[in-house]
C-alpha cells in the first residue's frame, strides 16, 4: 500500500484563442478550459489482487481497461481547479504506471469521471474509489487530469518522485 | 551405500525438493502446474532443445487429444495441464487453440497468461499477436508492457519494429517505453537511435528524455553528463532537468552536488533547479532549504524559493506557510503565496485560521484574510 503526496507545478496547457473579429462568443465544449490539479494527491492500492475475467467498470476516458488482474485502488486531490472564464468539459482523472520520473506516457491503471466545472470554480479534496490493474512490477506513479472536447485532451499532471509496487 | 539407504536418501530429497518448489511458485506458476494425474506418467521429449511434458510428441499429439476429448470441462483441464509446456513449445497455436474456445472468465484469463509467458521468450511474436487481437486501451497498455522488456533483450528489433506501426498514441507510448528500457541496457544506441531514425521531433524529443532517464538509471554521472551536452546542442534545458531528476528520485544529495559543480551558468541549470526544488521540498526539505541558501545566484535562490515552498506546502501545508511568513517581501511571488495558503486553508481552515490571525500586518495577512471571504468550491 502507498499513500504519499506528492506535487509538481508545471505543465499547465493555455488555450490561446485567436478568432480574429469576434467580439462575443458563447463557450462551447470544443473549448479548452485552463484545469489544474492543485495542492496535494495521493493514492491508495489495495494489497488483494483478484482476476477480473471482464475487466472492472472504470469512469472518466475509459469504461473499461480489459480483463486483467485487479486490485482496490482510491486516488485522492486536493483541488481541481478551472481558471476558465466558461465551463469546463468533463473530466477524466486518472492513475498512470509510468517507466520513469515524468514521463510523457504510461500505463493507465485507472480511470474515473469527474462533472464538468463551471467557470472559476473548484472541486475540493476528491476522492474517488475503484480498482486499478494489478502489473506486479514497479513504477513511478502519475495522477494524470484529461479534458473532453471532442476528444479527449491532456490538461495536467502530477508526478510522485519514487517508483512504487503496482 | 547400500540400496535401502539409496532409496531412504532419494525419498527424503525428493520430499524436500517438492515442497521447495511448492513454497516458491508463484500465482502465475500455480496455474500452468503440470499434473500428474489421469493422465498417467508424462512422457518427456525434447526437440530443439525444449522438454516437451505433454502428452505424445509435442503439441500436435496434445491438439489431437484434445480434438478426441468431447467433454468440454475435462477438455479444458487436459490442456491447462500442459500449457506451460505448449505456450513454450508453440506459442501461437496455444493461443489460437484459446481463442477458438468458448469466451468466458477462464479463457481470458488463461489468455492473459499464456501472453505473458509468450512475451518473454518471444516479444516480437507477442507483440504481432497483440496488434492482431487487442485494441484501445488494452493495446495500449499490452504494448508498454511488452516493449519495456522486449527492448532490453533487442533494442534496435524493438525500436525498428514499434517506429513501423501507424502513428498513434499507443504506439508513441510503446516507443517511450522502448527507449527507457534500451537506455537502460545501451544507452548510446538509444539516444543515437532517437536522433537519426525518428523524424517527428516532438516524438524525438520525448524519445531522447526516455534514452537518458533509462541511462540514468544504470551510469547517472554518464547519464547527466551527455544529457546536458545533448540539451545544449538542442536548446532544450528541460530534457537534461529531467534526465538530473530521474537520477534525483534516487539520489539526491549526489545529484545536486553534480549539478553545481558542473553547470556553473543559473541561466542554464534553471529547469534543473526546479526540478530539485520540487523534489526536496517532497524528500527532505530541511536539507532543501539549506541547499537552496547555498545557490549563490539571487534570482535563482528566488526562483528556488518559490518552487520549493509551493511543493512543501502539498505536503506540510502549515511548515511552509509558517516559513513563508518570515521571508522578506518579495522573495515569493503572489502566486505562489496564494498557493501555499490556500493548501493551509484546504488542510487544516482551524489551524489556518488562528495562524492567520496571528500574523504581522502586511500583504500576506491580507492575502490570507481574502481568502477566507470568497466560496467558489462547487460541490463534488
Amino acid at each position: 500500500m502507498a499513500d504519499i503526496t506528492m506535487k509538481k507545478i508545471a505543465q499547465k496547457i493555455t488555450a490561446i484563442l485567436t478568432i480574429a473579429g469576434l467580439v462575443s462568443f458563447a463557450p462551447t465544449e470544443s473549448q479548452a478550459a485552463d484545469l489544474a490539479l492543485e495542492g496535494g494527491g495521493s493514492y491508495v492500492l489495495g494489497d488483494a489482487y483478484r482476476y477480473y475475467g471482464n475487466g472492472k467498470n472504470q469512469g472518466g476516458r475509459y469504461r473499461n481497461l480489459g480483463s486483467d488482474y485487479y486490485q482496490s485502488a482510491r486516488i485522492r486531490m486536493d483541488q481541481v481547479t478551472n481558471y476558465s472564464a466558461y465551463r469546463s468539459g468533463a473530466m477524466s482523472f486518472e492513475l498512470w504506471a509510468t517507466d520513469y520520473y515524468d514521463a510523457t506516457s504510461g500505463i493507465v491503471v485507472m480511470t474515473t469521471g469527474l462533472n464538468r466545472l463551471n467557470k472559476y470554480k473548484y472541486y475540493n479534496k476528491v476522492s474517488r474509489a475503484g480498482f486499478g490493474l494489478y502489473l506486479d512490477d514497479y513504477y513511478y506513479p502519475q495522477l494524470n487530469l484529461f479534458e473532453y472536447v471532442g476528444s479527449w485532451e491532456w490538461r495536467d499532471v502530477l508526478v510522485f518522485d519514487y517508483n512504487d509496487w503496482f | 551405500m547400500r540400496p535401502s539407504s539409496l532409496l531412504l536418501t532419494a525419498l527424503v530429497f525428493g520430499a524436500l525438493g517438492f515442497l521447495l518448489g511448492r513454497l516458491t511458485q508463484t500465482k502465475h506458476d500455480r496455474l500452468f502446474e503440470p499434473k500428474d494425474s489421469a493422465q498417467g506418467a508424462l512422457s518427456v521429449h525434447r526437440v530443439g532443445g525444449k522438454k516437451w511434458l505433454g502428452p505424445g510428441q509435442g503439441p500436435s499429439d496434445l491438439l489431437a487429444k484434445l480434438e478426441r476429448e468431447a467433454n468440454p470441462l475435462a477438455r479444458y483441464k487436459l490442456a491447462m495441464d500442459h500449457m506451460e509446456a505448449w505456450v513454450a513449445r508453440d506459442p501461437r497455436g496455444a493461443l489460437d487453440w484459446i481463442k477458438s474456445q468458448q469466451l468466458s472468465v477462464r479463457r481470458k484469463e488463461v489468455m492473459r497468461l499464456a501472453m505473458a509467458q509468450f512475451a518473454e521468450s518471444d516479444p516480437k511474436g507477442a507483440a504481432y499477436w497483440v496488434m492482431a487481437n487487442l485494441s484501445g486501451i488494452e493495446l495500449h497498455n499490452s504494448l508498454i508492457q511488452i516493449s519495456g522488456p522486449w527492448s532490453r533483450i533487442n533494442g534496435v528489433e524493438a525500436a525498428t519494429w514499434l517506429s513501423g506501426l501507424p502513428a498513434s498514441r499507443e504506439r508513441d507510448a510503446a516507443l517511450e517505453s522502448a527507449l527507457f528500457g534500451w537506455g537502460t541496457v545501451d544507452p548510446v544506441a538509444a539516444v543515437e537511435y532517437a536522433r537519426a531514425k525518428v523524424a517527428d521531433k516532438g516524438l524525438a524529443s520525448v524519445l531522447r528524455r526516455a534514452s537518458y532517464a533509462g541511462w540514468a538509471k544504470s551510469d547517472p554521472v554518464a547519464a547527466v553528463s551527455a544529457s546536458l551536452d545533448s540539451s545544449r546542442g538542442h536548446g532544450d534545458m528541460t530534457q537534461f532537468a529531467n534526465t538530473l531528476a530521474n537520477w534525483a528520485t534516487v539520489d539526491l544529495a549526489a545529484s545536486s552536488e553534480w549539478l553545481m559543480k558542473n553547470v556553473s551558468n543559473p541561466n542554464e541549470r534553471a529547469e534543473a533547479v526546479l526540478e530539485l526544488s520540487t523534489i526536496f521540498a517532497r524528500q527532505s526539505p530541511d536539507a532543501g532549504l539549506e541547499w537552496i541558501g547555498g545557490l549563490p545566484d539571487a534570482n535563482e535562490r528566488r526562483l528556488a524559493s518559490n518552487q520549493f515552498a509551493v511543493d512543501w506546502a502539498s505536503v506540510d501545508p502549515a511548515s511552509s506557510a509558517k516559513w513563508a511568513s518570515g521571508q522578506p517581501p518579495g522573495l515569493l511571488s503572489d502566486q505562489a503565496q496564494m498557493e501555499i495558503l490556500q493548501s493551509y486553508l484546504a488542510d487544516d481552515a482551524t489551524a489556518f485560521d488562528q495562524w492567520r490571525k496571528s500574523l504581522p500586518e502586511g500583504a500576506l495577512k491580507q492575502k490570507a484574510a481574502d481568502l477566507v471571504a470568497p466560496a467558489n468550491q462547487e460541490g463534488e
